[in-house]
């Protein structure tokens, strides 16, 4: 089983790399092949020339300018800067609910944490046109606030680099109170007893016995989040766009408005270093996190909450519906609401969705292109993810580590599209399956990392003792136990690929329309009331994944 | 005065109660011996002011720390799992409790240097917990929690993760660790070996009540009931009906008085020899006689146990009796043999739920 | 070989993990029975284009049943993504565009469209009923096909009086009313900043500064900011004057109003051009033609929402509320790759 687990391994570690690599390396040559320095639209030096070399160390240099100007640091600075705050606003928030989360049992508690799958599931555009519709000045919340006689907020808050912060730390905090939740759930309240017979207060006692061991946790997911808003694209567009603007905006202009592609890879390497730092970040917090977990003692079971905990408990959950759920409870209300005119106050009906089942169907249209080909990238990324975590475990049976689902964090998304593009066109049906399946297969991998290594050897090798052939032992009492969460993986996978609308964006449109792709097109139809329906549609679909999460019961 | 006084400590939760009153002199080691789930560790954690009781008082040399919070009582707790910090290396583990109750850095440094210096950890200060073994980690527990000179030193089963070698070794330790510290300890333990090399004072639980208590000797002298014979192992039980005689059923010792239900007969350990089946005659005097067939024989080293099946149609139908022999004595399963036990040493006991249940 | 059973509760995270499965193998072979279908062949008309005019909303699909039923010949139209993006594909594909037509260019991008040399000029008889002044290339690579001034809207509904200039714009009373696109991301905002060269001559940075104050926002592209407008972020936002003309149509009111600067609007010109390396030039010629005759342009107005090239296409009645007579500038980027980054700096360093 070793040397063929071990070839299996590579087998899948080369293809995962192939899928990372190859857009990447085909943008990178498209970026650096002759052209000269000074893009500026003339006809490309042909290959095979002598002035090819020439033009292509030229373009190389050109790479070295773009890098030092203060475009570059400015974007780098402000990546960073609301990166960093996001993330910190996001932990402060996520905090209490991840300690409620782990030593409480009260109403609520699974769908906080299903909550997490949100920033995973709802495309950025959604989440702009909920807050909109909720913040905004003639948002339901500040609406809400006005009639109850306090003042706002102002409306250019939103649009403040505070604003973008908070959008960010909301629309991710629940990632927080998910990943620091379950390690905080599992250990052992041994060592802060112990503090406490030593003299310790509580709160002493806290810092002294669980925060070492919460910290690599908390670390990792910080790690994510610091990843998530790093890489933010259409928010920080949104809402950013006057305090400065991040190097994947940066990327974006280059490749798809000035056509600057060296510009684009300049900024995609500084972006990419940086991302590596915190991927890596990510992988060794999680492998500290990991050990610690191991470690024995019993664990308090759950307690029900009592007096101020309680209170403290529904208050908390309270913010959370109003602050978090509130927006996407906008949206729904938006999609229902219906303009005939203006000269009437707007009334609650179905007519935005009859107007998009109208001639040509294009609802109906768009969401079965989106089943069918989110969907098709979905089982190719759950198959995948699992089949490299799967390699990973049983060829190295005791260290796991998915490395290698780590790269594709790092890599700007609009530079895999463009790599997609030049490799096979842009505007085909399977270039979107490919595409999509490159964003969602890292996650897949993750999260069947952990249920791969939970499975215990010995199950596995009671089986063989029993006379089954490895493959055997891995389908009669692996699998059982693994299938649970690879559907619940699989069904996260899915509700990704079918939220993604950059991918088909970035890529081109072309003739295939997604729900997405859908969402965009009206918008940009002035047709903003449809939008919103169509992304009532888009959220049902994400939204599947919670079904299967609770149907398996897995805290992931 | 004694230095430890618990009264009526009542804990009930989820159909688990705990009613306990126990005392314990200056410098003695109690020992809370019983079955999981007696409740010992609650009562332990009660007295730590990690749980709060419902009722009743606890009383450190006639201060009544009940309502006190878990860091002002002055106490010193060695847990399970250890509760190590990992992220402190040995020094730093043993000062947290010292610096954290103000005594300055060069007293703590001494005691430190001596406590470990005794525990034969000094080399290892500078580690952590994960760097070190077992038993390192063992003694830096103890050394950690008796460091600031606590008024009470409550040991949770904190021997029972180490392997059976090392935990002898540490028992030894502990023992003369506790007595060159004369600090009280109150240890909480489900093995008797343990109990017995430890305890000055022994506390025996079950259900969450005390149902013996006092020296080892005096425990082991007179049990109280059926039940802790089987716990401690101190010897067989048989149906009281088995002494047919009714002068020697008599004359039997009884245990428990006013004590309701059924009686077994307790054979303390050694009481009960082989003998040959020809040479078992009737009952006379201070011995009776039986009749059985070797079931099986267990080479222990330095002797052999026999497990006699008592005779079919006797009240003892089936029972065995496990009766040791010298190893060098010639006896074959399927024997039939005779057993001679000694009645002046045996006891009728309340039985007290049935033994077999409740062996350790 | 023994066999081995294990007995397994038939619990309900199996269940759910057997649904899944089944799903997952339905979802397998309707893909698979779909992906195959890529459509179209070489033999089409191929148009590149944007999104919105291949949307369910836009005159592509009329235009093309039109065309088919006037001549036969089928014609495809491919979206590109947005405006930007098609300059971007066509910079990037070269000569190996897989296209006869391009659609969506504008009189901002097109010096950089012309530079890559990849139109070829075009006879088209229906060319000489569009107004000389929309003319951007007389070599007619690229010729206009319908045309809107940049305006900014103004919610009536709003407690704000009209600015009626540019420089009323940054008055203290608009602070933080006013939305705008991305110069350099979106064409809007690359009108404003040719609407500004074009007024303020070498003083516009100085202008943007002054007007920094009154931005609210500046967003990526035209919906997300007209978006915002129509939810009642900002009473004045950047767009076109004749988008009043769908909320008359679609919603009946008149609420929104463009507001007609005296100093002159900049224009935005959509051009469309055939490319040298098609394969089918005289078809595409055709095409192009009847792009311009009255029947095609009429569809123009409540599909593109912008003036019809052709002069004497009637107008629908929406159009009643855009203004008339609005003064069209002859604007241009003084430096189309520099300019749009030093006029975002200009409005982040102000917001500091």
């Amino acid at each position: 089983m070793k040397s063929g687990g071990r070839k299996l391994l590579l087998a899948m570690r080369f293809a995962a790399l192939a899928i990372i690599f190859l857009p990447l390396g085909s943008f990178v040559i498209s970026a650096l092949a002759p052209y000269p320095a000074n893009n500026a639209g003339l006809e490309p030096v042909g290959p095979g020339t002598g002035a090819a070399r020439g033009a292509f160390s030229m373009a190389f240099h050109a790479l070295l300018a773009p890098l030092a100007s203060s475009q570059t640091v400015s974007a780098l600075r402000f990546s960073l800067l609301q990166a960093a705050a996001s993330t910190l606003l996001a932990v402060i928030i996520g905090l209490p609910g991840a300690y409620f989360v782990a030593s409480y049992e009260f109403r609520g508690r699974k769908p906080f944490l299903s909550l997490a799958a949100v920033p995973f599931c709802l495309p950025p555009i959604l989440v702009i046109l909920a807050f909109i519709l909720y913040y905004g000045k003639n948002g339901l919340f500040s609406k809400a606030i006005g009639a109850a006689g306090i003042a706002g907020a102002g409306g250019g808050f939103l649009y403040s680099f505070w604003g973008l912060v908070t959008v960010h730390a909301f629309y991710n905090f629940p990632i927080i109170i998910q990943n620091v939740g379950s390690v905080w759930g599992k250990l052992p309240k041994s060592r802060e007893e112990a503090a406490r017979t030593m003299g310790a207060g509580p709160f002493r006692a806290f810092a002294a016995g669980s925060l070492p061991q919460l910290l690599p946790s908390l670390l990792q997911s910080a790690s994510l989040v610091f990843l998530f808003c790093f890489f933010s694209f259409t928010i920080v567009l949104v809402f950013g766009g006057l305090s400065g603007s991040t190097l994947e905006v940066g990327i974006y202009r280059a490749i798809r408005f000035t056509g600057n592609r060296q510009l684009a890879l300049a900024l995609a390497a500084v972006q990419t270093a940086i991302a590596l730092i915190a991927a890596g970040g990510f992988e060794s917090f999680s492998r500290k996190g990991a050990a610690v977990s191991k470690g024995f003692g019993a664990v308090a079971p759950r307690k029900r909450p009592k007096g101020a905990t309680r209170t403290a408990i529904a208050a908390y959950e309270l913010l959370t519906i109003v602050f978090f759920l509130g927006p996407l409870f906008a949206l729904v209300a938006e999609a229902f609401t219906v303009r005939g005119s203006m000269a009437g106050a707007a009334r609650f009906g179905f007519g935005n969705f009859t107007r998009l089942l109208g001639p040509g169907t294009p609802l109906v249209k768009a969401l079965l292109n989106s089943l069918s080909l989110s969907g098709l990238a979905a089982i190719l990324a759950t198959l995948f993810g699992a089949a490299l975590s799967a390699a990973e475990h049983y060829a190295r049976s005791g260290r796991r580590s998915t490395w290698i689902a780590l790269l594709p964090l790092a890599i700007s998304p609009a530079l895999v599209a463009a790599g997609l593009s030049a490799l096979f066109g842009s505007g085909g049906r399977a270039v979107i399956v490919i595409g999509q399946l490159s964003i969602a297969w890292p996650f897949v991998a993750r999260s069947m990392e952990a249920s791969f290594g939970a499975l215990e050897r010995g199950k596995n090798e009671a089986a063989r003792t029993l006379g089954a052939s490895p493959r055997q032992a891995f389908l009669l009492a692996d699998l059982p136990l693994v299938a649970p969460s690879l559907a619940s993986a699989g069904a996260f996978a899915f509700s990704m690929t079918m939220g993604d609308a950059n991918i088909p964006l970035l890529l081109g449109g072309g003739a295939t329309e997604t729900l997405p792709l859908l969402l965009y097109r009206l918008t940009s139809s002035y047709r903003f009331s449809e939008a919103c329906a169509v992304g009532i549609i888009l959220a049902i679909a994400t939204s599947v994944v919670f079904f299967v999460k609770e149907g398996t019961n897995e805290p992931s | 005065m004694s230095h430890l006084e618990v009264s009526n400590l009542r804990f009930a939760r989820d159909g688990f109660s705990v009613s306990v009153s126990l005392s314990l002199r200056k410098g003695q080691t109690g020992v809370l011996l019983g079955p999981s789930g007696c409740g010992k560790t609650t009562l332990l954690r009660c007295v730590a002011g990690l749980e709060h009781q419902d009722a009743g008082s606890i009383l450190i040399e006639g201060k009544d720390i009940g309502a006190l919070p878990p860091e002002k009582r002055n106490l010193g707790f060695v847990f399970q799992d250890l509760a190590l910090f990992d992220h402190l290396t040995g020094r730093q583990n043993i000062a947290f409790g010292m610096k954290l109750r103000g005594i300055a850095a060069a007293e703590s440094g001494t005691r430190i240097d001596a406590l470990a210096k005794t525990l034969k950890i000094h080399g290892l200060l500078g580690r952590r917990p994960y760097a070190m073994s077992g038993g390192e980690r063992q003694r830096l527990a103890f050394a950690r929690a008796v460091a600031a000179r606590p008024a009470l030193l409550l040991m949770d089963e904190p021997l029972s993760s180490l392997d059976a070698p090392l935990r002898r070794e540490l028992r030894a330790y502990l023992r003369s660790s506790l007595r060159a510290e004369g600090v009280t300890a109150l240890h909480v333990t489900h093995d008797v070996e343990e109990a017995l090399e430890l305890g000055d004072a022994i506390f025996i639980m079950k259900d969450g009540r005390i149902v013996a208590s006092g020296a080892p000797e005096e425990i082991w002298d007179n049990p109280p009931d059926a039940w802790c014979v089987g716990f401690l192992g101190l010897g067989a039980l048989l149906p009281a009906g088995l002494v047919k005689d009714s002068a020697q059923a008599a004359s039997l010792k009884r245990a428990g008085a006013g004590a309701q239900g059924p009686e077994r007969l307790f054979v303390p350990n050694g009481c009960a020899t082989l003998c040959g089946a020809a040479e078992c005659g009737s009952a006379q005097g201070s011995q009776a006689f039986f009749r059985g067939e070797v079931a099986d024989v267990i080479f222990l080293g330095d002797r052999r146990r026999t497990l006699v099946r008592l005779p079919a149609g006797s009240e003892a139908e089936n029972d065995t009796l496990s009766v040791d022999v010298n190893a060098d004595l010639p006896i074959a399963k399927g024997e039939s043999v005779g057993v001679r036990i000694d009645l002046s040493r045996c006891r009728l006991l309340p039985a007290n739920e049935r033994a077999d249940a409740d062996r350790p | 070989m023994p066999t081995l059973r294990f007995s397994r509760k038939r619990t309900s995270r199996v269940s759910s993990a057997i649904a899944a499965m089944h799903a997952a193998i339905l979802i397998i072979t309707f893909s698979a029975l779909t992906l195959g279908c890529q459509g179209g062949g070489a033999k089409n008309l191929t148009v590149w284009t944007y999104d919105s005019f291949v949307s369910e909303w836009g005159p592509s699909a009329k235009l093309a049943e039109l065309y088919a039923k006037k001549t036969g010949v089928a014609v495809e139209f491919v979206s590109k993504g947005d405006g930007g993006a098609l300059l971007a594909e066509l910079k990037n594909t070269g000569a190996k565009a897989e296209a006869d037509i391009v659609i969506g260019l504008d009189n901002n991008t097109a010096p950089l469209a012309l530079a890559t040399g990849l139109f070829a000029p075009a006879k088209l008889p229906n060319l000489a009923k569009v107004d000389k002044k929309l003319i951007v290339d007389e070599k007619n690579r690229l010729v206009p096909y319908d045309y809107g001034d940049f305006a900014f809207i103004w919610d009536s509904e709003s407690k704000i009086t009209p600015p009626a200039s540019l420089e009323d714009l940054t008055k203290p009373e608009y602070a933080k009313k006013v939305i705008i696109m991305d110069p350099r991301t979106s064409t809007p905002g690359l009108g404003l900043l040719a609407w500004t060269e074009a007024v303020y001559k070498d003083g516009w940075r100085d202008y943007w500064k002054r007007l920094a104050p009154s931005i609210l926002a500046m967003t990526p592209g035209w919906d997300t900011g007209y978006g915002l407008f129509t939810k009642g972020e900002a009473p004045l936002v950047l767009s076109y004057s004749t988008s009043p003309a769908y909320h008359k149509a679609y919603e009946n009111t008149e609420r929104y109003k463009t507001l007609a600067f005296a100093e002159g609007h900049s224009a935005q010109v959509e051009l469309a051009g055939i490319l040298a390396a098609s394969k089918r030039k005289k078809d595409a010629e055709k095409f192009l033609n009847f792009l311009l005759s009255e029947e095609a342009q009429a569809l123009v107005p409540e599909t593109q929402w912008m003036f019809p090239a052709n002069a004497e296409t009637t107008l629908p009645a929406s159009f009643s509320v855009v203004p008339k007579g609005i003064v069209t500038l002859s604007a241009s980027i003084a430096d189309p790759v520099g300019d749009p980054d030093a006029a975002a700096a200009i409005l982040s360093g102000s917001a500091r």
